[in-house]
């Protein structure tokens, strides 16, 4: 499955996906048929006003509304109107190729795009956060079930260590106490 | 013309061979004693006495007889009854006459040389019955009567009672539509003159017109109501259905239109018929129905709605009115929309989410801490999926749908 990947301007990654409804609209046209006179211009000052460059306000208006466009071409208009304001990068992907979703909010490109990476400073503290998450739901369940062990306890020095010291993500997403269950 | 006796001009003779002189022959009505006139002309203006008297040789003179049944009594000169014929039926030709021959009788029949036209007298020999046209089988009605609709003497042909129904000559537009005398109901309008009314016809006729140009109608809510109570102007193809207005057996020229489809197949005038975007925005109005393609401008319908999960990755499972979804990351995500709203916050959402992963209970879906103008732009929506902790998270189900102005 495709869609378009791009750096946000805070630096983080985002990774757009279109409907397949919305092509088969850019190919055909007609959605707006039934509005009132001027509708389209309208709705080309609505996504001005949401920040969207005119071009690819109209761009996109005039896809909709008449049709005519190639799969590429709406890959292409929907590239400009959803993605381009929010960052740079853009690169038409397979979701195939983007790392487990374990560490998302750590994703990250190079200054010239190209594969999602994971920066490992940010994912550090991401796997301390899912432990923390995961002994609370485990603790939590055994507290109420009848024949649950005791509460977990985490070893925060050794964890901590542990995480500050590892080498990359596999290697940081391979720490977690052997008693509790993966989230 | 009147029947001549058979017996006119003979010899009347005896078992010998020798002549009745001056017999005499008496007419009565069949089975009664009462005279019965005969003729001596065939035109019927010259009655014989009764008896009629034959002359000296015993040749009786000419006997036209009227049509119907006679007692016929033949005497001697010396009034001695040779003969008594009863009932004696005289020949039923057609008299023929320029005006109703006199006297008449029951069932009396002849043809009129001034208009052409058969005649009976009726049973109670008080009036001629008009049988039509000699030539034609009964008295038809025309075009005009049957179009009328008020006389009770004459039937209608195939012919005739097809200007009920079929298409008749094509009609030149003018400010008064003039109906064709030779009748129909279908009528092609040529030309682009502005209508405003239609000539008199009976009330209660319906007519179809098919508009070959772009010409004005114009409405009058007396004498030419069109639908909606406002004024049309046609395109080719356009066609219309009108209805006359006048009372039972009355004329009239007023007409209401109570069909009017264009040539592309729409009803007219929408905006009286179906719901505008306006009236379905308003929601108030009670006489005017919805359509499919704009009850979605109701505020209580959804303007955009979409099914997704970002478990292992971002998939739309179903969706409306949304162009695409952007994962900003974990429990982040935009909708944008293929139609935006009308304003940037213009509109709500609601949505909820299942619980996976650490959460236990189903996330909250709600709008992205941040700027109004990002959260909630008129052509997108940034949108959170909070577990009970407030923590962000993905989930294999989550669902949101907006209401709003577009």
């Amino acid at each position: 499955m495709k869609a378009i990947l791009y750096t946000r301007h805070d630096g983080g990654v985002s990774v757009c996906h279109p409907t397949r409804d919305v092509f088969n609209i850019m190919q055909h046209g007609g959605y707006w048929n039934d509005r009132p006179h001027g509708f389209v211009s309208a709705q080309i000052e609505r996504q001005i006003s949401s920040g969207i460059a005119p071009d690819h306000a109209r761009r996109f208006a005039h896809a909709v509304a008449f049709g005519g466009c190639s799969e590429a071409e709406a890959w292409e208009i929907i590239r400009d109107r959803d993605c381009a304001r929010h960052g740079t990068q853009h690169e038409l992907i397979d979701t195939g190729e983007l790392p487990p979703r374990w560490f998302r909010d750590a994703w990250s490109r190079s200054a010239n795009g190209g594969p999602v990476n994971i920066n490992l400073e940010k994912a550090k503290p991401i796997q301390w956060s899912r432990l923390v998450q995961a002994v609370s739901q485990e603790n939590k369940r055994r507290e109420f079930d009848l024949f649950g062990g005791p509460p977990i306890k985490l070893p925060k020095l050794t964890i901590q260590s542990a995480i500050r010291n590892a080498r990359d993500a596999e290697e940081l997403e391979r720490i977690w106490l052997p008693e509790l269950p993966r989230l | 013309m009147a029947n001549l006796w058979e017996g006119s001009g003979q010899v009347l003779v005896d078992g010998t061979g020798t002549p009745y002189a001056s017999w005499k022959l008496y007419t009565f009505e069949t089975g009664t004693t009462s005279n019965k006139a005969t003729y001596s002309d065939a035109g019927l203006s010259s009655a014989n006495s009764n008896p009629v008297v034959a002359d000296s040789n015993g040749r009786m003179g000419d006997v036209y007889f009227l049509a119907g049944r006679y007692k016929l009594v033949f005497k001697t000169s010396a009034d001695v009854t040779i003969k008594t014929i009863d009932p004696y039926d005289s020949n039923v030709e057609m008299v023929t006459a320029s005006a109703a021959p006199s006297p008449a009788y029951p069932f009396l029949e002849y043809y009129n040389t001034t208009d052409g036209k058969r005649y009976r007298r009726n049973a109670a020999n008080s009036a001629w019955i008009d049988l039509g046209l000699v030539d034609s089988l009964g008295n038809a009605a025309t075009v005009a009567q049957i179009l009328a609709g008020t006389d009770t003497s004459s039937f209608g042909t195939s012919d005739s009672i097809a200007a009920l129904w079929q298409r008749g000559t094509d009609i030149a537009s003018a400010t008064t539509l003039s109906l064709p005398s030779g009748g129909g109901s279908v009528f092609n309008i040529t030309g682009t003159t502005t209508i405003t009314g239609i000539g008199s016809a009976v009330g209660g006729r319906t007519i179809k017109l098919k508009f070959v140009g772009a010409l004005s109608l114009t409405h009058n809510s007396t004498s030419f109501i069109l639908p909606g109570g406002a004024s049309i102007t046609t395109v080719a193809g356009d066609c219309a259905e009108f209805i006359n207005e006048a009372a039972t057996d009355a004329t009239g020229s007023n007409w209401r239109c109570f069909n009017f489809e264009t040539g592309d197949g729409r009803i007219l005038p929408s905006a009286a018929a179906s719901a505008t975007q306006a009236q379905q925005e308003t929601g108030t109005s009670t006489s005017v129905f919805v359509t499919p393609g704009r009850q979605q401008f109701h505020n209580s319908a959804a303007k955009s709605w979409l099914n997704w999960n970002t478990v292992t990755s971002t998939t739309i499972t179903t969706s409306y009115n949304v162009s695409s979804l952007t994962d900003t990351g974990v429990g982040i995500t935009t909708v944008n929309f293929t139609t935006s709203f009308s304003t940037a916050g213009g509109y709500v959402f609601h949505g909820g989410a299942k619980a996976d992963g650490a959460e236990t209970t189903g996330g909250i879906v709600n709008m992205r801490d941040g700027t109004p103008a990002t959260q909630m732009a008129a052509a997108s929506c940034e949108i959170t999926v909070r577990g009970g902790g407030s923590t962000l998270y993905d989930t294999d189900l989550a669902t949101v749908c907006f209401f709003g102005d577009q």
